[in-house]
Parts: C-alpha cells; sequence; structure tokens
C-alpha cells in the first residue's frame, strides 16, 4: 500500500470542502449526537435535462454527477480529491497494487456486490465496459484518457489487471470509471448500444438509487436499491425537476416546492439568505477557472508587453467584488489555488496598474497621438473585438466591466457577443481577436490539452500558444512520480505561464448552492454537492 | 370545394419543398459548431472528428442535401444531435405539452377578442370603448416574458397563489382525477393567461372594426327597421358576417398551435416545441431544425388552406373553383 | 377694421408671452396649453442645462449639436407660428373636402386616444433627439461599481442605478434613440419591400405574380425566429444588423395587404384609362398606384413600429440585440430581470417605457384605421 499513497499525492488538498464546514457545522455535530434518520424526500431543481443514463453516450458534465446515483465507479476519490478504494466510500474496488516499474496495476473488486437485477459484478463487467469505451465506434466521449493504457485482461472474477504503455502521473484516475452491466448488453452489437433502451431506462443498476421514472424535460426520480451492496442510503427519493429559467428556478426554491437548487447567482445570495432563514448556502470551491485569451498569432497580441499590460489595465478585485460579491478569486494561472500541492503561492496575481500597463504599451510603441484619448502607433488605433457568448451573463457582465477598464489606459474593446455555437466555430477557426471564455478542469492535473504546443493542431490550445519550454515542462511533469520533483515542475510551469502571460487569468470561481436547512449531513467537493447523498437524511421540523 | 382543396394540397408541396431546402442550405451556412459541445477540456479532443464522421458533416454539403432529401422522402427524420435521439421521439415529447397549452389559449383569446371587440364596437367612442381599446392595446403592449415574469414573482412568489413552472406537481399522478385535473390547471393557468392575453387583444382590435363595418352596411338597417329587437339584430345578422375577419385570423394562427410560444415556455419550464425549436437553432442542431420547420411549414399552409375554406363557408360571396 | 387691428396687435403680443393664447381663445384649450406647456417646458430645458448647451457647443459631437439645434428651433417655431397664427388667424378651409388627407386629418382629430397616443409618440422623439441634455450623467459610465451599483432612485439618479453603477434614466434616455430607430428603421424598410413586391405582384400578375407570391408563402412558413436567428449569426450583431434584419423578416405581411388592394385598383376605369393613354408602368405604378394604397400601408406601419420594438425587446432578452454597453429599452430589462425583486427599478422603468410606446403608436395607427375606414376592409 506504499506505493499507492505515492501515486495518491498527486491531488492532496485540503481547501475543498473547508468553505462549507461554517454552514454544516450545526449538522455535523448533530451527526454524531443525534440518530440519523431513514425516509424523506429531497426535491433539486436542475436547468437542464440529462442527455443519457450510458456513460458511454453522455457528453453533458452533469450526466456524471445524477449516474452516480446509479452506477458505482471503480474507485473513488476522498473529500481532499485524493484516490481511494471502497475502504472509504461505496466503489467496485476495495484495493489496488502497482507492479514495480509502475507499467501493470491490478484492481481486487469487492465480491459481494450484486447488480439490482441480482447478477454479481465481476471482473467481467470492467472489462466490457473498458473495451466499449475504447471501441470507436461507440465514440465514449472520453476515448482519449485511455491512450496510455496498453492492455487490460481478467485475472478471475474478482481481479482485472491494467498494463500500460508508459509511465503517466495519473494512471489510477484515469481507469476510474462506471462500470455497466455486461449481461444487459450481450448480444448488442456496439452499432445497436446507441439506440439501446437501456440508454433511456436503465432498469440494471449498482448504485445507491435506482430510476423510478424520468420524464423527458420535466423530472427525474430515484428510489433507493434495494440490492445496493453497501450501507443503505438514508433518504428515500431524490427527485430533480428541469427548470431552465433562473427565476423561476429560485421562486420555487422560495416557496418550498424545491429544496436544492444548484449555481445560484452570487448576486441572489443576500437576498435569499435575508429573505428565507430555511435555507443554507453552499459555497465552496469549483475546479473552474476564467480568462481572456489572446490570440497569439495576432499583431497586437503575440508582443508580451501588450498581454501583460492588458492584464494590470484590468482591475479584476473589482470585478470579483461586483459581480462575484467575493465568491471568486483573482488567479494568476491554471493551477487552481485550492490544488495546494502544485499551486505556486509565491505568485502573486498581477497589480491592477493603469499606469504601469500605459508606460508598457508606450515601450510597445502605442500613445496617443492624436489625443482622442485612444493610444495609436503609425495612424492606427489601438483596437480590437473582444468576444464572449450570450448564454453567460456573468462573462458578458465581465466584458462589460473590462471594456470600461480598458477605456482608461486608451484602449478599445469593442465587444462582439455571439452564440456559444458560433464562439467555438471562430475559436476553432482561429476567426478571433481576444475572447472571455473559461475552463472546467478535471480532477486530475494535466495540462497538455490546453497548453502543449502539439494541442495546437489536435486539442484546446486555440489561442496557437506555443513556448517551448512549456512543452518540455509539461513532458516532464507528466511522467514523473515524485511528489517533490513534480511539484517543482509545476511550480516552473506556473511561473512561465506568469511571466508570458499567455492568457489574462481572471478567477476562479465558487460553487453557490442553495439548500433546504432541514437536509442535513451534506459535504460539498469541488464536482458537486451530490458527493455523499448517501449520507444526507432529513430533520423532521 | 374537395377539387379546390386536393389542388391546394398539391401546390403547397413544391412550396414545403423549397421552405426544406432553403432552411437546409441557410442553417448549414450559418456560422456556429453543431458539436461545440464536444469541445471542452474534460473530452477526448479527437471525439469531435468521430461525431462529425458519424453523423456525415465531414461530406460536402450537396451530398448531404440529397442524403437527407432521401431520408426525409423515406419518413426518417434522423438523429438529434442535442438529444442524442432519434428526431420522431424528441416531437413526439413535446408536441402534446405545446398543443395542450397553445389549443387552449387560443380558444380563449378567441373568446374574449369577440367579446372586448364586440363591446367596443357597440359602444363606440365611448368611455367603455376608450377603457377597453386602451387597457387591451396596453396588455398588448407589454413584452410577454417581462409580463410573464412579472406574473411570477406576484402570484407564485408573494401571493403564492400559483406554481411558477412545470406541467404539474410532483406526486400529481398520484391523486384523484378531480385533484388532477385541478393541478394540472393551476399549473396551466399563468403560461396560458401570457399567451392568451396578447391575442385576445389584437383580436379585439379585429372584432371591433370588423363588427362596426357591418353594422353600417343596409341589410341591418332593413333588420333595424323591420322592428327586430337589436339583440337579435346584432346576434343574428350582423355577427355572422363580422366574424369571417376573426376566423381569418383564427385560421392563420394554427401554426402557433404547434410551435408553441418561445420564451413563455422556456420560463414557466413547459417541455414543449418551442424550447425545442430555440435549443435546435441554438445548438445548430441540423436535424432537429430541419424537421421543426417542417411541421411549422405544414402548419402554415394548412392553417392558410383552413382560413380560406371557412371563409367560403361563412361568406357565399366568396366561392372557388 | 382698426378696432380689429387693436384686438390683433393685442392678440399677438399676448401670444408671444404666452404661445398657443390664441389656440386656447380660439376655443382649442387642448391644442393651446400642449403648446404652451411644451414652449414652457422646452424653455426651462434651455435655461437649466445652459451649462451642457455651452459644453455642446465646444464638442464636436455631432449628436448634440442636433439636439442644441432642435431644441432652438423648436423653441422658435412654437413661438413664430403662434404670433404668426394670430396676426394671420387662419382662414377656415372651406374647399377642404377637396383633399383627403384633410379630410382624413379631421376625423383623425376626433379621435381622443389617437390624439394622446400622437402626442406621446412625438414626444418620445423629443425626447431621443434631446438625450445629451436630458440625460444626468454618462449612460456608460462606470464608476466604483461596487460603491454606485443598485441604488435606488434617489435625486442623483431619478430612476436609480444598474449593476455597473451607471444612472437608469440617462440610459433610458438614450436607449430610446436605439430602440426608437430601430422600430422606425426596421420598418420602413418591410414597408418599402412590402409595398414594392405587393405593387408588383398585383400589378402584373400571371407569373409574375405567382412567383412572387409563392416566394412569400415560403418566407411565412418559415418560423421568423429561424430567420432571424440565422442572419445574426451569419453576420455578426450589430445596431444596423438588428435594424435590416426585423425590417428584412417583417414585410410579407404588407406585401399581401398591397397586392391585394393593387388587385381590386387595378381594374378601375381610370387605370384603364392610363393604360389606354400608352401611360408607362412605372408612371401608373407611381401616380396612381402607388398613392391609393398608402393608406393601409400608413396603418401596417404605425402598428408595425410598436411591434418592432417588442421583437427587439424579444432579440434582447435572447442577448441577440444590440451590443453592450450600448443601451437599448430591451437590453436594459434584460439586464435587470435577474434581480427584478431586490432592484426593481432596472427591468421596471424600460418595461414601462416600451409598454407606453407600443401603446401610443398602436393607438395612433388605430385612430388612422378608423379616420381612413372607408378605404379599409380587412386590414
Amino acid at each position: 500500500m506504499r506505493r499507492t499513497t505515492l501515486i495518491c499525492f498527486l491531488v492532496a488538498l485540503f481547501l475543498f470542502s473547508c468553505s462549507s464546514d461554517k454552514d454544516n457545522k450545526g449538522s455535523k455535530n448533530d451527526g454524531n449526537s443525534l440518530q440519523k434518520k431513514n425516509g424523506g424526500t429531497v426535491v433539486s431543481a436542475i436547468s437542464s435535462d440529462i442527455d443519457s443514463w450510458n456513460t458511454l453516450f453522455s457528453q453533458q458534465s452533469h450526466g456524471e454527477e445524477l449516474r452516480r446515483f446509479l452506477f458505482l465507479k471503480t474507485l473513488t476519490y476522498n473529500e481532499n480529491l485524493k484516490i481511494r478504494g471502497s475502504d472509504f466510500r461505496p466503489c467496485l474496488a476495495h484495493s489496488w497494487r502497482f507492479s514495480e516499474d509502475f507499467l501493470n496495476v491490478t484492481l481486487y473488486l469487492q465480491e459481494n456486490l450484486r447488480w439490482s437485477d441480482g447478477v454479481p459484478i465481476t471482473a467481467h463487467d470492467v472489462l466490457f465496459t473498458y473495451q466499449k469505451m475504447i471501441d470507436p465506434v461507440i465514440g465514449y466521449p472520453h476515448f482519449s484518457r485511455f491512450d496510455f493504457v496498453d492492455t487490460c485482461r481478467v485475472i478471475n472474477d474478482y481481479e482485472i489487471k491494467f498494463h500500460f504503455k508508459e509511465v503517466y502521473a495519473n494512471e489510477l484516475d484515469h481507469i476510474n470509471f462506471e462500470v455497466l452491466p455486461k449481461h444487459v448488453f450481450d448480444r448488442v452489437s456496439s452499432e445497436e448500444m446507441r439506440d439501446h433502451p437501456f440508454n433511456e431506462n436503465p432498469s440494471v443498476v449498482s448504485g445507491p438509487y435506482r430510476l423510478k421514472r424520468w420524464e423527458r424535460g420535466q423530472l427525474i426520480e430515484f428510489e433507493k436499491n434495494p440490492e445496493y451492496g453497501f450501507s443503505k442510503p438514508h433518504i428515500d427519493r431524490f427527485i430533480f425537476r428541469v427548470i431552465p429559467n433562473q427565476i423561476s428556478r429560485l421562486t420555487s426554491l422560495k416557496t418550498g416546492s424545491v429544496q436544492l437548487v444548484q449555481s445560484v447567482s452570487p448576486e441572489q445570495v443576500e437576498s435569499l439568505q435575508k429573505d428565507n432563514p430555511n435555507l443554507n448556502m453552499l459555497i465552496y470551491p469549483s475546479l473552474s477557472y476564467e480568462y481572456i485569451g489572446w490570440l497569439h498569432d495576432h499583431p497586437l497580441f503575440k508582443d508580451r508587453r501588450i498581454r501583460r499590460a492588458m492584464t494590470m489595465g484590468i482591475n479584476r478585485r473589482q470585478i470579483v467584488d461586483a459581480l462575484f460579491h467575493g465568491y471568486a478569486r483573482e488567479c494568476i494561472g491554471p493551477v487552481h489555488p485550492a490544488r495546494k500541492d502544485f499551486y505556486n503561492s509565491r505568485l502573486k496575481p498581477l497589480p491592477y496598474d493603469p499606469e504601469q500597463a500605459k508606460s508598457l504599451l508606450a515601450e510597445a510603441g502605442w500613445t496617443d497621438g492624436n489625443d482622442d484619448g485612444i493610444l495609436d502607433k503609425e495612424g492606427k488605433n489601438l483596437s480590437f473585438v473582444l468576444k464572449t457568448n450570450i448564454n453567460s451573463q456573468l462573462r458578458i457582465d465581465a466584458a462589460t466591466m473590462i471594456q470600461a477598464d480598458l477605456k482608461k489606459i486608451g484602449v478599445k474593446a469593442v465587444l462582439e457577443i455571439v452564440e456559444f455555437n458560433v464562439m467555438i466555430a471562430q475559436q476553432t477557426a482561429r476567426d478571433y481577436e481576444a475572447l472571455i471564455s473559461g475552463w472546467s478542469m478535471n480532477i486530475t492535473f494535466d495540462p497538455t490539452d490546453i497548453w502543449h504546443s502539439k494541442s495546437i493542431a489536435s486539442g484546446y490550445n486555440e489561442h496557437n500558444y506555443a513556448n517551448a519550454a512549456v512543452d518540455s515542462l509539461i513532458d516532464l511533469g507528466r511522467r514523473t512520480l515524485d511528489k517533490d520533483k513534480s511539484r517543482h515542475i509545476w511550480y516552473r510551469f506556473q511561473e512561465v505561464l506568469y511571466e508570458d502571460q499567455p492568457y489574462t487569468f481572471l478567477y476562479v470561481k465558487d460553487h453557490v448552492d442553495a439548500i433546504d436547512n432541514r437536509i442535513k449531513g451534506v459535504k460539498t467537493w469541488p464536482k458537486g454537492v451530490y458527493y455523499n447523498m448517501e449520507e444526507w437524511w432529513i430533520e423532521e421540523p | 370545394m374537395p377539387k379546390y382543396i386536393i389542388r391546394r394540397v398539391f401546390t403547397s408541396i413544391p412550396i414545403i419543398l423549397g421552405v426544406l431546402t432553403v432552411t437546409f442550405f441557410v442553417i448549414n451556412l450559418t456560422p456556429g459548431d453543431p458539436l461545440a459541445m464536444y469541445v471542452n477540456p474534460e473530452i477526448s479532443p479527437g471525439i469531435r472528428e468521430i461525431m462529425a464522421e458519424r453523423f456525415g458533416l465531414n461530406d460536402p454539403l450537396p451530398i448531404r442535401y440529397f442524403k437527407w432529401i432521401k431520408n426525409f422522402l423515406t419518413g426518417d427524420f434522423g438523429h438529434s444531435y442535442s438529444h442524442n435521439r432519434p428526431v420522431k421521439d424528441v416531437l413526439f415529447d413535446a408536441v402534446p405539452h405545446t398543443l395542450l397549452l397553445s389549443s387552449t389559449s387560443l380558444l380563449l383569446s378567441i373568446i374574449t377578442g369577440i367579446a372586448i371587440g364586440v363591446v367596443s364596437a357597440l359602444k363606440k367612442y365611448t368611455i367603455y370603448d376608450h377603457l377597453v381599446t386602451v387597457l387591451s392595446f396596453f396588455i398588448y403592449a407589454m413584452p410577454s416574458f417581462w409580463l410573464a415574469l412579472m406574473l411570477i414573482i406576484i402570484f407564485s412568489l408573494k401571493l403564492r397563489l400559483l406554481p411558477a413552472s412545470n406541467v404539474r406537481s410532483i406526486d400529481a399522478d398520484t391523486l384523484t382525477l378531480l385533484p388532477y385535473l385541478w393541478n394540472r390547471v393551476q399549473h396551466a393557468i399563468l403560461p396560458v393567461f401570457v399567451l392568451a392575453i396578447g391575442n385576445a387583444a389584437s383580436k379585439g382590435r379585429y372584432m371591433r372594426s370588423s363588427l362596426l363595418e357591418v353594422i353600417r352596411q343596409d341589410y341591418i338597417r332593413t333588420a333595424r327597421s323591420k322592428g327586430l329587437p337589436e339583440f337579435l339584430v346584432i346576434w343574428k345578422h350582423a355577427m355572422r358576417n363580422a366574424l369571417i375577419p376573426i376566423v381569418t385570423i383564427a385560421g392563420l394562427s394554427i401554426p402557433f398551435l404547434l410551435s408553441g410560444s418561445l420564451i413563455v415556455e422556456v420560463i414557466f419550464a413547459w417541455p414543449g416545441m418551442g424550447q425545442v425549436i430555440i435549443n435546435s437553432i441554438f445548438n445548430r442542431d441540423y436535424p432537429l431544425v430541419m424537421a421543426t420547420t417542417f411541421i411549422s411549414a405544414v402548419m402554415v399552409i394548412f392553417g392558410n388552406l383552413v382560413a380560406d375554406v371557412f371563409y367560403s363557408v361563412l361568406d357565399p360571396r366568396i366561392r372557388f373553383d | 377694421m382698426i378696432l380689429l387691428q387693436k384686438s390683433k396687435v393685442r392678440h399677438a403680443l399676448l401670444s408671444a408671452i404666452l404661445p398657443g393664447f390664441d389656440r386656447f381663445a380660439a376655443g382649442e384649450r387642448l391644442a393651446g396649453s400642449l403648446c404652451f406647456l411644451s414652449y414652457l417646458s422646452l424653455l426651462a430645458l434651455a435655461i437649466f442645462s445652459w451649462d451642457k448647451i455651452a459644453s455642446a457647443l465646444e464638442s464636436n459631437k455631432i449628436d448634440e449639436w442636433i439636439a442644441v439645434i432642435f431644441l432652438f428651433g423648436m423653441i422658435a417655431s412654437i413661438w413664430f407660428s403662434s404670433v404668426y397664427q394670430s396676426v394671420y388667424s387662419r382662414q377656415k378651409n372651406s374647399d377642404g373636402s377637396r383633399d383627403q388627407w384633410l379630410i382624413i386629418w379631421r376625423d383623425f382629430k376626433k379621435n381622443r386616444l389617437a390624439i394622446i397616443g400622437l402626442i406621446c409618440v412625438l414626444g418620445f422623439y423629443a425626447v431621443a433627439l434631446l438625450a445629451p441634455l436630458l440625460a444626468v450623467a454618462d449612460p456608460n459610465m462606470q464608476g466604483d461599481v461596487v460603491k454606485t451599483r443598485y441604488l435606488s432612485p434617489s435625486f442623483d439618479h431619478p430612476l436609480g442605478t444598474d449593476k455597473f453603477g451607471r444612472d437608469i434614466f440617462s440610459r433610458l434616455i438614450y436607449g430610446s434613440r436605439i430602440s426608437l430607430s430601430i422600430g422606425f428603421v426596421a420598418v420602413s424598410i418591410s414597408v418599402v419591400i412590402g409595398t414594392a413586391v405587393g405593387a408588383i405582384s398585383g400589378y402584373f400578375g400571371q407569373m409574375i405574380d405567382t412567383v412572387l407570391m409563392r416566394f412569400v408563402d415560403i418566407l411565412l412558413a418559415f418560423p421568423r425566429i429561424f430567420l432571424v436567428l440565422a442572419l445574426i449569426a451569419m453576420y455578426s450583431n450589430s445596431l444596423w444588423l438588428t435594424m435590416a434584419v426585423l425590417g428584412f423578416t417583417g414585410w410579407m405581411g404588407t406585401s399581401r395587404i398591397v397586392r391585394g388592394q393593387v388587385l381590386s385598383i387595378k381594374e378601375e376605369g381610370y387605370i384603364l384609362a392610363a393604360k389606354a393613354l400608352g401611360m408607362s408602368h412605372t408612371r401608373i405604378i407611381f401616380r396612381h398606384i402607388l398613392p391609393n394604397v398608402l393608406a393601409p400601408v400608413i396603418v401596417v406601419a404605425t402598428l408595425g413600429i410598436g411591434n418592432t420594438i417588442l421583437a427587439e425587446s424579444f432579440l434582447s432578452y435572447l442577448g441577440l440585440s444590440v451590443q453592450p454597453p450600448t443601451p437599448t429599452w430591451g437590453n436594459i430589462i434584460f439586464q435587470g430581470q435577474d434581480n427584478m425583486l431586490s432592484a426593481w427599478w432596472i427591468s421596471t422603468f424600460p418595461g414601462i417605457a416600451i409598454v407606453f410606446t407600443a401603446l401610443s403608436y398602436n393607438l395612433v395607427g388605430d385612430g388612422l384605421r378608423d379616420a381612413l375606414d372607408p378605404k379599409l376592409r380587412n386590414i
């Protein structure tokens, strides 16, 4: 087990789940002294319906959160985002063992677990799911997570062994996935799986709950799964109502027909707390950050001084205070501050300093020659188009404030708010100058897809950022298993980005969820509020 | 008459094909990535290409067009990108909800519209007329999303009289018939009201001017001079003719029955066609866009036909040959 | 004679001091008091915003110049017309029956509601033109956001501030320019196209008619929202695009109405006579047909402006209208909608502005419809 811990350091986090302690202190203490009650119903409002109950075909990020009610994964994360076996929380494997060279890992599965139809859950199910996930006919959205896996074979019913092509720091995280019941798909080809009834009606499940009803676009109802092999959850029913409009969602919350709403706009927190003493606000870090991406081929933004001046000319603190009411933090790079092991706390956000921004721009040749309030160089005004997408009000608001800030240093930013799909298409075609966007990060840390120059052609490096130093740091970091070494690599990685300002990193956001205070035992974690829903219980009034 | 209808149906086929062809090229040439949802660092970068291949998005446009026409003629609407299921299933789920909402509000708006129109026509230029006119224009002039939000704040949040969203309560299906129906009605009141009220106002204006027009005619004067009671004059003689334009308008509202109302459905969390249409356009879900446009085109043409047929039934002077 | 002259001089003097007096004296109390009130308020505006006028004259911003010119132009013209009319008392137009527009005006004037609507519409346009003088702050100015946002209505900010601390009153006034011009330009586009297509289709008939009307059918069969979204996605959204899109997707109804009218006029004796005289088609269309279909077109246009302003607010709701920070009534409402409870003033006032503008236009259109009645059947 020593080796396991060696791998686990990668995501040792402490800050997560801390901020919610204040709100839940009462309930945690109650949990020790009082009997946790069984029964009751929790109704949540969600903004859009799930697309598929089959992990192979689901592309939404909130789908995984809902499917956790139905399907066990091979492994699990603890509160600090460290990977664990079922000695800690319910999951299929109770432990695992690495080979000396870290090129093999064997998962040991729990032997008493059954699908909801009574069939035992075995290594064959795991193998079947893995095979479907790498099957190009299926087109599993996360198929590339297995790129480093060479083979996978069943040793016996409860042991399965993965062999890797190369040593990779996030090995264990990448073989953590939802497992599907093989016996349901016995005579089904990969082509037929896409339209299989199981995707709409998952009748055979392994999780604490099973799907009782699903009215498309209206509601999802879960009830307890009697065959669940771990200790049974306390709450009888979880119901999710689909309500797309935020005002309607909050109205349902305030009138009590809904007890839990996720992603409340930060502006609403104060009034919700004031008018509704029966609500708890859960505020905890998410893994997403927002940024302004500069197109690095652009004549303006290929100059580091200009990118730096832009960052210094934007009052990020004010945006955080004004739009997020403090439920966000300025950030310095792509590593989340809560990721204590990698986050380089020696770097401080560049200060808001319009004067220095102006002198940087002057250094780059931009001065207000014609005295019209906008800097110019060789008769051309310093003006660019700043894009963002229409379905994010917070981004549009941020863009409005950024525009006003830049105007003060003599830069004219023309806003263009476009549809999300249009922005993505333009981003892919590099048809933009600068854009405000955000990334929601995986639990594992691997910056390859966004920052490595090879991802310009195939990946998400859509700003054409190429820096040889960054490339070699990433290549090194991916292979490094030693905790101290990899920490130094990622520290350096952040320093290079900090100097270079390839993005203007704006802020990391918090989750803001509102929940009825009779629901007890809630622990939050960065990927959402339902992390420990088996342990929730409702305190009768 | 049947001959006329058959001819109309046949002439509408090229129109529908024309609409669909234009839609196909417009939506495909409109910027926007139908696979934008696959652009996400939590998703493998290569998946977008695999999906593009699977959905046939890598073929040249004309080939895609002919493929689509072929499938469409065999009744296959294809697979929705964003819903990840066959288009026809998406439509089957959405249509009943929209039909319920829109038919109720259409009916309601016609009845109220006629009532408003008759009152203000019979009391022309009196205080009643002015009051009804201003009031109905006032309501007509409200942006519907604004009205909807205001109503939610007043009736759901402040007064707690009506639910703010969804088509029924969670456990409505465990109720007996009457409470169940009442539950459905409660959920429908606000959206139906928002949809009906604006239409009622405009129908009231049409009704008013057409009744004014009719009352001035000789045969009404004749009926009056025969000594018929005013009540009978209005209801038996004037109304029949005054209703003709209303019927036309009602016929033209038929497409709205299936296209639903975009904003009202979103705000009241009503999972109908309005939401499907708007999301399909925003998501560049080409198969779904084509299917919804097809439905809406058919309904428009059908509505026109119905209006014309009714027209000829009500007004024998109109003859089709 | 001399006595008359004396009373005239007295009238003229009184009119010079109190413009509108002569109308008031002549029994037209509404017109008289309105004339006086608008004169007074414009004068007050000129006096109170003197420093703004002075700075406007120094600056080189064209809209400020227009506002100043408009202000003094209006003051002067009200004053002169009042004095002029009291000196040369208006002769009663006894042979006005020949001029159909005068008859229509007379009928229209009888409709009190329509007149009120017209006054409001003119008032809104005056406000839009005078925006730089009326606004209390720069509509896009953000100060120390955290301190100045969400201020409720007060003396400094008559209608409060929004989430960026921008003055709602000023945004509303500047927004009226955008919203009103979107309504006006979009409807102008749709009326021109609709009339042209309708007239050509109705006048030439046969193949041309069939082709054009099938085309109109096709366009009508689209959901309008589809056309609008496609156009906006193709050319990124801006003020001009919003106007154009709303105009180009809204003309089909007009063309049908015009075509119907033309079809019935075409067979009238005077058109046949004109044809027999060998007049060119262009001339017949412009000289004889268009003037006779103008009445329904005007009604459709006035009613359409109200609808277009509503349509713009709908586009704003979808986030597809004019780009920020430019204010329109629609996007002010949209930005305030999440705070309808805590900061009600943000979306309430632009909502009211939209309602009243659309209402006024509809009342005018309705009045016109009544006044033009004999020519209008089923619109």
